[in-house]
C-alpha cells in the first residue's frame, strides 16, 4: 500500500510542471502571445524633412568607444549606452550612458552605468571584463539593462546579466546573471533590441559563439515572484548572430543576421518565423553584402525595412541606410551616411521615438554618433 | 529568494569540504574516523569555502565558474562525501557507475543538441511539461519500483524543480551541468582504467598460477 502511495506521489510531483505549463495563468504560455500594437505614428506625409547629426560622446585620447544601444525614455527622452575602455576586451571596459533631450537638442555628459568591480560586487562572482551592452524599454516602462560579462578567456566564453530601473535610469536593482544554458552558463551576448509582447512579455535576440555560431531568442515574461525567461533556438545551420528582429504581424517574426561564414562575399542572413519565434525557418542570403560587421533595422509606419548596414564585403568603413519594400527580399540604398577607407563606421542601432528615427553607431572606435530623422526625410530620399 | 542564494552555496560547501577530507586523509594530516578530525576539518571547510578572499569568497569564486551547480551534481558530491566521512560508501560501485553513466550519457545529448551539433532543441524542452518529463517521470517509477537507490535522486530532481531551488527555470539544468559531465566522465575514465588493470593483474595470476599447476 505504501509503495503505491510513493508513486502517486512521484506522479504527482511530475504532473506540477504539466499544471503549471498548460493550466497557471502566469506565465502564459508562449503561443498565446503576441506582438502588441506598435504605435507606428504618423507617415510623415504632412511632415516637413528632417535630419540631424551629432555625437554623443567627446573623443578621449587612447580610449575607444563602441557597441551603441539606445531606448526611449519618458518626456522625449532618449538613453544610450555604450562601453568605453583602453581596448576591446580590456579590465578597464566600462558600460557608460548619456541622455538626449530632443527639445534642448543635446546629450548630457556620459556616466558610468557599470563597471567590472560593480558588476563583480553586485553579482557576488569573479569578473574579468565587461562587453555588449543593450538598453530596452518594456510595455509599461520598465528600463531593462542586459550587459555581459566574462570570468576568464574571449567573448564565445561570455554570459549575460540584467538590472531593471521602473524610475527612467535614475536607480537599477541589483546586476542579476541570466541561465541560458546548460554547459556552464556559456555563453550569450547580446546586439540588438528585443520586440515588446501582449502581457508585458518581450523577446531579446542573444546569440552564441562557443563552438558554434548561433543565434537564439529568450522571451521574458512577469510573473507572480519576480519573472521568468526561457531560451530557443533561432539558427543551426550557418554561422548567423546578433540577429535583429522585425514583426509582419502578430505572430509572424522576420530575422536578419550577421553572416560569419568565412571571408568572402558574405550576404546579410535572413530567417522567418510563423509563431512568434518558436520555430524558425532555416537562413536565407539576402542581397545586401556582410562583412562580418554588425547591424540594425527597424520597420517603417508603412510597413517597408529600413536598415543601416556596413555596405561592403570587405570592411566596415562604408554605412549606409537602406530600404526593402517587399519584406527584406529586395533592398534600395536610400544615403550613404559615411564613407572613408580605413576607417570603421559600426554597430549601429536604430530606434523610433515619436515620429523620430534615431540611429546611433560607432564612429571610428573614438565616438558615439547621433542621427536624427523623420519619416518625411525618408521619402524624399526614397521617391 | 534568499533561500534559493543560500542554497546555491551547497555544492561549493560539500565540494571544499571532500576536498579537504581527501587532502587529509592522502596526507595522514586527517584521522576522518576520530571525531576531533572530522569538527576539524568541517571547520576548515567552512573558513575556505565562506572567507571572502580578495573580496569573494571560494564559494564565490566556484560559481563564477558555473553559476548553476545541478542536482545532480551535489547528489555526486554527496555520495563522494559520505564515503570520507562514514567511511563506508552510499552507494555500491556498480550504482556508483551507473549513475555516473546516466550523467554522462543525458548531458552528452543535451550538450550536443545546445551547442548546435543537432538541430533538436532539446534544451527548450526543459521549460515546460514535455516529453522529457515523462521519460524522467518514468524511469524515476521504475528504478523506485526496483528499490534502485537512483531513484531517490530522480526524485530529488522534481522536489527541487517543483520548489525552484535553483535559478534556473530548466528542469534540465536540475538533472546536469557542466562540472557534473566532467566530473562523471573523468571518474567513469579512472574507475575503467583501474578495471582493466584489475582484470589484466588477475588473469596475469591466474595464468601464471596455470602454469604453474602444469609444470609438474
Amino acid at each position: 500500500m505504501l509503495r503505491y502511495l510513493a508513486i502517486l506521489f512521484i506522479f504527482l510531483l511530475y504532473l506540477f510542471p504539466c499544471y503549471q505549463t498548460h493550466f497557471a495563468p502566469l506565465p502564459a504560455r508562449w503561443e498565446n502571445l503576441a506582438v502588441t500594437s506598435q504605435a507606428e505614428g504618423q507617415s510623415g506625409d504632412n511632415e516637413r524633412p528632417f535630419f540631424s547629426a551629432n555625437f554623443v560622446n567627446q573623443e578621449s585620447p587612447g580610449i575607444i568607444n563602441h557597441a551603441p544601444s539606445m531606448t526611449v525614455l519618458s518626456n522625449n527622452r532618449i538613453m544610450c549606452a555604450w562601453y568605453a575602455g583602453s581596448r576591446e576586451g580590456a579590465k578597464d571596459v566600462a558600460i557608460y550612458y548619456a541622455v538626449f533631450n530632443d527639445q534642448k537638442d543635446h546629450w548630457t555628459e556620459p556616466s558610468l552605468l557599470m563597471d567590472r568591480e560593480q558588476s563583480s560586487k553586485e553579482l557576488n562572482r569573479y569578473i574579468k571584463k565587461l562587453g555588449n551592452a543593450l538598453i530596452f524599454s518594456d510595455n509599461e516602462g520598465s528600463i531593462w539593462f542586459f550587459y555581459s560579462s566574462l570570468p576568464f578567456g574571449g567573448w564565445s566564453l561570455s554570459t549575460l546579466n540584467y538590472k531593471v530601473s521602473i524610475d527612467y535610469g535614475k536607480t537599477w536593482n541589483k546586476s542579476k546573471k541570466l541561465i541560458l544554458s546548460p554547459f556552464f552558463n556559456l555563453t550569450n551576448n547580446v546586439k540588438n533590441k528585443g520586440i515588446n509582447l501582449s502581457d508585458n512579455s518581450f523577446i531579446l535576440p542573444v546569440y552564441h559563439e562557443f563552438i558554434k555560431k548561433l543565434s537564439q531568442l529568450v522571451l521574458f515574461q512577469p510573473k507572480d515572484t519576480g519573472f521568468y525567461y526561457e531560451i530557443r533556438k533561432m539558427t543551426n545551420e550557418r554561422k548567423a548572430i546578433q540577429p535583429t528582429i522585425l514583426h509582419q504581424g502578430e505572430k509572424k517574426l522576420v530575422a536578419f543576421f550577421r553572416n560569419m561564414i568565412r571571408p568572402g562575399k558574405r550576404c546579410i542572413l535572413m530567417a522567418k518565423s510563423d509563431d512568434l519565434g518558436q520555430t524558425w525557418s532555416r537562413t536565407t542570403e539576402t542581397c545586401l553584402p556582410n562583412p562580418n560587421s554588425g547591424f540594425d533595422m527597424v520597420k517603417l509606419t508603412k510597413g517597408e525595412y529600413l536598415g543601416v548596414v556596413n555596405d561592403s564585403f570587405d570592411d566596415r568603413s562604408v554605412l549606409v541606410l537602406v530600404m526593402s519594400r517587399d519584406e527584406g527580399n529586395t533592398w534600395k540604398t536610400l544615403k550613404i551616411l559615411e564613407k572613408n577607407a580605413g576607417k570603421e563606421y559600426s554597430y549601429p542601432f536604430i530606434i523610433k521615438e515619436r515620429q523620430f528615427y534615431h540611429v546611433a553607431y560607432t564612429f571610428e572606435r573614438r565616438r558615439i554618433k547621433h542621427i536624427a530623422f523623420n519619416e518625411a526625410w525618408i521619402n524624399q530620399l526614397s521617391n | 529568494m534568499i533561500f534559493k542564494e543560500y542554497f546555491e552555496l551547497l555544492f561549493p560547501l560539500l565540494s571544499i569540504t571532500w576536498a579537504v577530507f581527501r587532502i587529509g586523509s592522502l596526507t595522514k594530516l586527517l584521522e576522518p574516523s576520530r571525531q576531533i578530525d572530522q569538527a576539524a576539518a568541517l571547520a576548515i571547510s567552512g573558513l575556505l569555502t565562506f572567507y571572502p578572499f580578495a573580496g569573494l569568497s571560494a564559494a564565490n569564486y566556484l560559481l563564477s565558474v558555473n553559476p548553476n551547480f545541478s542536482i545532480g551534481s551535489i547528489a555526486l558530491i554527496f555520495v563522494l562525501l559520505w564515503e570520507q566521512l562514514a567511511r563506508k560508501p552510499l552507494l555500491s560501485n556498480q550504482h556508483l557507475l551507473e549513475f555516473l553513466a546516466w550523467n554522462v550519457a543525458v548531458s552528452i545529448c543535451l550538450f550536443t543538441c545546445y551547442l548546435g551539433f543537432f538541430k533538436y532543441d532539446m534544451y527548450a524542452l526543459g521549460y515546460g511539461f514535455s516529453i522529457w518529463f515523462v521519460i524522467t517521470a518514468m524511469l524515476t517509477v521504475i528504478l523506485f519500483l526496483r528499490r534502485h537507490p537512483l531513484s531517490y535522486i530522480f526524485i530529488a530532481y522534481i522536489v527541487s524543480f517543483d520548489l525552484k531551488l535553483l535559478p534556473s527555470n530548466n528542469f534540465f539544468d536540475y538533472i546536469t551541468d557542466g562540472a557534473l559531465f566532467f566530473i562523471s566522465l573523468g571518474l567513469l575514465l579512472f574507475y575503467g582504467v583501474r578495471y582493466y588493470k584489475t582484470r589484466n593483474h588477475e588473469s596475469g595470476r591466474q595464468g601464471r598460477a596455470g602454469e604453474k599447476y602444469r609444470e609438474p
